[in-house]
């Protein structure tokens, strides 16, 4: 290529991104006008696509929760909770379009009660199942009676003669537990109180990304109408997927606007303090700019939405792009009379290393199944070559005059004289205390792989769900019994064979609760068993009942009614709560699930997951234990992989520099465990994202170390160090006040490694005359 | 979890209102007549008539209210029998004086309004009936009378319309039920003396 040609080429390019940037812009403008954001902690941990059965379990699961929005209003006299409850919703109902109410149908009532009633004979309760064959017939004569003699109707929901001991009613109160209505309102009693639930569906089903919390604001403003009508003191409480994932956007919006802008305005100080030029400082903004822009549109193409904590974590990138322009113009400065096409031509190899061993450090963190640090590692890989892009084909376009000289460039990069030189006796001492400090902090180090480290829900939304599911007994979603089949009756009746057993571990108060299908459709064997058992007690009521009144009070021998089927019941109104726990058929079985609630910390989680090792075609699935499993073990993996890393840079550096390449990768060694013993004598745990950010640290660290050996006492290089590092610790510090203990910890790793590094670097800095 | 209101279907519910003033002036008086004594006892007889049976179940015995306690009803023929409902269950108390809880309502709050409807009935709250019931005042020769036509869609399920008569007391209840049952209760005499319970009723609301 000749010189001419190559003069053609900058331009067509440049123009080339130019149109490229255009489009992004649209793009942005169009995503950001309906984001596609991602909230949901869940999609950043691998999935189970090696398990369909667990997969649609867990799918099923999470859907039936992600629009539901449940109030609680409780006070000590029903009255006042009656009042508040009604001023509470009417202050919802007030504004169309957040949240509908989800009322109770009295014809969804009749549907079930029409549905089950030909049946009825075939419906019992644990309790009575297995009070029944020992009872005395006489006796339940006498009591049959007592009731037909009562005052008031002596029928229940069917008439006297066709359930003479009322089972059906006990079998209908078992269900409803607790729960009632009372002034058309859910009510039940708890803890000495009266409490009024009310269920909402969300209707938004995307949220803005600007900070607010509609749903939170109306239903604190439902709470305060609900006070005043109380007239009285009335707690409220509330919970639900939509309020979590309110509050992440919210918190997200000041994370990602705090770290960005923040990190925005320290690399524009830093910028004008170094250059003392407009010019200068807007290309920086523009070369950042583009580049968040391109993470958020590469991201959004490749995955169809941004996960939240992708975009929290991409806001730190403005700490690592600003590092092409500054070179460009740190050497700029320093050669002012060389065109800026050439002085790009001389950099571009440089600025083309330092993109490519930075994205490789980026897309490492990638290595890990876990789509959340995928999507990561491409927004920044995305964000790093848009600005690199920016930098090398606008930048000599567009810059019309070098950089001034400026003491605060002149004082930084004249400090390199000056830094003290770790050798010699002194040089032991002060290695010896870093080794104490390494061997005290690791010593404290805390190792936590538990999935709480991604969640950081408001801790009063956490205590007002945590007070929902001691009232209502919410079952949990992360641990339950996945039971499979070759048929639906023999699925129904492994559940049966499950719900037994955790229906004695509820009798001696182990269990709160359970939630099974079969609890509402029994298989078709037990229809039949406890008809059987029923039957013949109930016809030797009716005869002796009859012989005592005068009365023929036998019933006709009707032939068996049909036995409840799974097909019809789940058409019920009733059952759409429970079609979460039906999974149907998946890969030729069926599957459901059997959910439990009450579980606590305390709960003994080993006992449960052995009953299913008993009984066939049951499974015990902990989803907190496997993910914890699977993050400890990708620490673990992602451990020997930066071990790993140092050795391959090891060699590297003795390739190029000798004996003399500890002097290089030294500083990072011990930055990266001073950082991490920093964690231990801090307290914070050591996790999956401490160890991704010691990845990323060798990759930045070690190019100082380089730079400082490859420019040896050359104070623009040293310049450039100080300004990029100061902007990338001004990042990660930011990141580190992220409510998000994972992005916490990987920022502070960082804060503290790249800190360290930034100092350690010149101490072991080679003589000039070596 | 929606289905567990069914329970207010057998459950007879009636919800204690704070008390709303009777607005009509017919059953302001009507109200102003009765006795608002603390404890009533009298005499029952009562008549079922029930689907599947040829004939009517006729009963009797006494009864006791106490507005604090609630309802002790005895019968004494053909069965002895005796239930006490008191605030929070449904006891069924044999020859031998042993108790059976027959509904504990501790945990769902259904007793007390069972309980509720039943000693309203009795004493004739129209306040408390006038929640549940639209009430309508009769023609009557002698004393009052009301029909009462359950509003609550729970009640409608048990049901179909209730008469009430009587003049400082209610005399008779009548009772039609959805189910196509039937019962009358007449009650006689009613007596608001001695005030108190006797140790011996008192014990059976423990």
């Amino acid at each position: 290529m000749t010189s001419s040609q190559r003069q053609r080429v900058w331009p067509i390019l440049a123009l080339v991104w130019a149109a490229l940037v255009l489009a992004l812009t649209w793009q942005q403008v169009t995503f950001w006008r309906a984001p596609a954001l991602d909230t949901d902690v869940m999609a950043l941990l691998p999935g189970e696509a090696q398990d369909s059965l667990l997969a649609t379990a867990s799918e099923q699961i999470a859907a039936s929760a992600t629009r539901q929005v449940v109030v609680l209003v409780g006070g000590a006299e029903w009255a006042q909770v009656g009042a508040a409850a009604q001023a509470f919703d009417q202050t919802v109902a007030a504004e169309p379009g957040a949240l509908s109410p989800q009322a109770l149908e009295p014809k969804a009532l009749n549907e079930a009660l029409d549905y089950y009633r030909p049946q009825q004979i075939a419906l019992l309760t644990p309790q009575q199942r297995q009070q029944l064959p020992d009872s005395d017939v006489a006796e339940l004569t006498q009591s049959s009676l007592a009731r037909l003699y009562a005052p008031g109707p002596s029928g229940g929901l069917v008439s006297w003669r066709d359930d003479p001991l009322n089972l059906w009613s006990a079998w209908w109160q078992e269900r409803a537990g607790a729960i009632g209505l009372r002034d058309g309102l859910v009510a039940l009693q708890a803890d000495d109180k009266h409490w009024a639930v009310l269920r909402y569906e969300s209707l938004q089903s995307a949220f803005r990304f600007d900070g607010s919390e509609h749903i939170a604001d109306l239903l604190a403003r439902a709470g305060a109408a609900a006070t005043v009508a109380s007239q009285g003191s009335i707690e409220i409480v509330h919970g639900g997927v939509p309020l979590h994932a309110e509050a992440a956007a919210a918190r997200a919006n000041w994370e990602v606007n705090t770290i960005g802008l923040g990190s925005l305005a320290a690399v524009v100080l830093l910028v004008w303090c170094a250059f003392r030029r407009l010019r200068p400082l807007l290309l920086v903004a523009l070369s950042l700019g583009i580049g968040m822009a391109a993470g958020v549109a590469v991201t959004a193409l490749l995955y169809g939405q941004v996960h939240l904590l992708t975009l929290i974590f991409g806001a730190s990138l403005v700490g690592v792009a600003e590092d092409y322009g500054i070179h460009y113009y740190a050497s700029r400065q320093r050669s002012p009379e060389q065109p800026p096409r050439s002085m790009m031509r001389h950099l571009l190899p440089g600025l083309a290393l330092a993109l490519v061993t930075s994205v490789l450090a980026y897309l490492a963190l990638g290595l890990a199944p876990f789509p959340g640090l995928r999507q990561m590692a491409v927004f920044s890989a995305a964000g790093l070559t848009a600005a690199f892009l920016t930098v090398v084909l606008w930048f000599p376009w567009l810059d019309r005059a070098a950089p001034r000289r400026s003491g605060f460039a002149e004082a930084i990069a004249g400090s390199l004289q000056r830094w003290p030189r770790i050798r010699g006796r002194r040089g032991l001492v002060v290695m010896l205390g870093l080794l104490l400090i390494i061997g005290g902090g690791l010593a404290q180090l805390r190792v936590d792989d538990s999935l709480r480290s991604l969640r950081s829900s408001p801790p009063d939304l956490l205590a007002s769900e945590q007070a929902i599911a001691s009232v209502l007994g919410l079952p949990s979603p992360a641990q339950f019994y996945l039971i499979q089949a070759t048929d639906e009756q023999e699925l129904l009746q492994r559940e049966e064979a499950l719900t037994d057993v955790l229906q004695s571990l509820v009798d001696e108060g182990e269990l709160a609760g359970f939630e099974a299908v079969s609890q509402w459709l029994p298989s078709i064997a037990r229809q039949r068993a406890d008809a059987a058992l029923r039957l013949p007690i109930e016809n030797e009521v009716r005869a002796q009942a009859g012989a005592l009144l005068g009365e023929h009070l036998s019933v006709p021998v009707s032939d068996q009614a049909e036995p409840l089927q799974p097909a019809d019941w789940l058409q019920l109104q009733i059952a759409e709560p429970l079609r979460a726990l039906w999974l149907g058929v998946i890969d030729g079985q069926q599957g459901s699930v059997v959910m439990l609630s009450g579980l606590s910390r305390d709960s003994d989680l080993d006992a449960l997951a052995s009953i299913a090792t008993e009984l066939e075609g049951v499974r015990w699935v902990n989803r907190s234990a496997e993910i914890g499993g699977l993050l400890g073990h990708y620490r673990e993996m992602m451990t020997g992989l930066a071990l790993l890393g140092y050795l391959a840079v090891a060699m590297a550096l003795q390739w190029r520099f000798g004996r003399r390449a500890w002097r290089a990768l030294l500083p990072t060694a011990l930055a990266a465990l001073l950082s991490v013993a920093l964690l231990g004598w801090i307290g914070e745990p050591f996790q999956l994202f401490s160890v991704l950010a010691q990845l990323l640290l060798l990759g930045i660290g070690v190019d100082y170390g380089i730079f400082l050996f490859e420019h040896r006492e050359d104070p623009a290089s040293w310049l450039a160090i100080n300004v990029g590092a100061a902007s990338t610790l001004l990042a990660f510090g930011l990141l580190s006040l992220s409510t998000t203990p994972a992005l916490r910890s990987f920022g502070l790793s960082l804060l503290f490694g790249i800190a360290l590094v930034w100092m350690l670097s010149p101490c072991f800095r080679p003589q000039s005359t070596e | 979890m929606a289905i567990r209101l069914l329970l207010t279907l057998f459950a007879l519910w009636v919800v204690p209102v704070p008390a709303a003033e009777a607005t009509d002036p017919a059953l302001a008086e009507i109200s102003a007549q009765l006795s608002s004594s603390a404890v009533l006892r009298g005499q029952f007889q009562q008549s079922k008539q029930i689907e599947g049976f040829r004939n009517p179940l006729r009963s009797s015995g006494r009864l006791v209210m106490a507005r604090e306690h609630g309802v002790i009803w005895e019968t004494q023929s053909p069965f002895p029998s005796t239930i006490v409902l008191s605030q929070d269950q449904l006891l069924s108390v044999d020859t031998q004086g042993n108790a059976k809880v027959l509904l504990s309502g501790a945990d769902s709050g259904a007793m007390g309004a069972v309980h509720g409807l039943l000693m309203a009935l009795i004493v004739g709250d129209f306040a408390q009936l006038s929640a549940q019931f639209a009430i309508e005042v009769q023609p009557s020769d002698q004393g009052w009378a009301l029909l009462l036509t359950p509003t609550d869609p729970a009640l409608q399920q048990a049901f179909a319309q209730i008469e009430l008569s009587g003049d400082e007391f209610v005399r008779q209840v009548r009772m039609r039920e959805s189910s196509g049952d039937r019962s009358v209760i007449d009650f006689g005499e009613l007596q608001t003396l001695p005030e108190q319970l006797s140790a011996a009723e008192a014990q059976l609301f423990d």
